[in-house]
């Protein structure tokens, strides 16, 4: 995978996530909409979340502090 | 970051709702989601080696961890000796055996042979597995209970 297609995808995904939480949070009150709108939500952030961490990888990959930055992300 | 997170959305998300309505706990999304879309284009570019995708990996991952979560969600309702809680605990314990399996025998797994032998690595998988484990429940156990009254 390229640096190119991990910033797409990382891109894309948060896009989907803050466009199904603009929509959920314009939702009617009934719970329907709310319930696909969260859907939505969780497939965004599971574009996104192997976007962030490839970013990561290619970002520092000949970084000799990346066991730093992987604690980082994780705390 | 993702510990941090993790504590900091439950904290703000339980300010925000009676200040300002359950509804801005989404609208609160947007603009960090269009801050990092914009923010991302600061990194420097670097390249990734092309791997295949582990795709019985990541099926046996996704629907073993699927088949657990969805099991315990049903206990709540349907107890322990409901037929699906118990067909699903069995297929997430063959499935995720099976995940081992895969990861140990495949030549491009989905997690690197090894890299949990890096200790940067392990601490840092080892702080998201403690700190989702602590804030995950909230987020499906509040829902569940106040639906109760």
């Amino acid at each position: 995978m390229t640096y190119s297609a991990a910033r797409t995808c990382f891109r894309f995904g948060l896009a989907l996530f803050g466009l199904a939480s603009l929509l959920g949070g314009l939702a009617p009150p009934a719970a329907t909409a709310l319930i696909l709108f969260r859907a939505l939500q969780g497939i965004g952030a599971a574009i996104a979340t192997p976007g962030a961490l490839s970013l990561l990888v290619t970002t520092f990959q000949k970084d000799s502090h990346a066991p730093r930055h992987w604690g980082c992300m994780a705390l | 970051m993702t510990g941090m997170a993790s504590v900091m959305g439950l904290l703000l998300g339980g300010v925000l709702t009676p200040m300002a309505g359950w509804r801005w706990v989404l609208f609160v999304n947007v603009p960090i989601a269009i801050g990092l879309i914009v923010g991302v284009g600061v990194l420097s570019e670097g390249q990734l080696d092309r791997v295949r995708i582990d795709l019985p990996g990541v099926i046996t991952a996704t629907l073993g961890v699927g088949a657990l979560v969805f099991a315990v969600n049903r206990v709540g309702e349907h107890g322990w000796t409901d037929g699906i809680v118990i067909a699903c605990l069995v297929a997430a314990v063959v499935l995720l055996i099976g995940f081992v399996a895969i990861q140990r025998a495949s030549r491009a797994p989905m997690i690197p042979h090894g890299v949990l032998n890096e200790r940067g690595r392990a601490g840092a998988n080892i702080i998201t597995f403690v700190t989702s484990a602590a804030c995950s429940p909230r987020t499906t156990s509040s829902p569940s209970t106040c639906n109760r009254f």
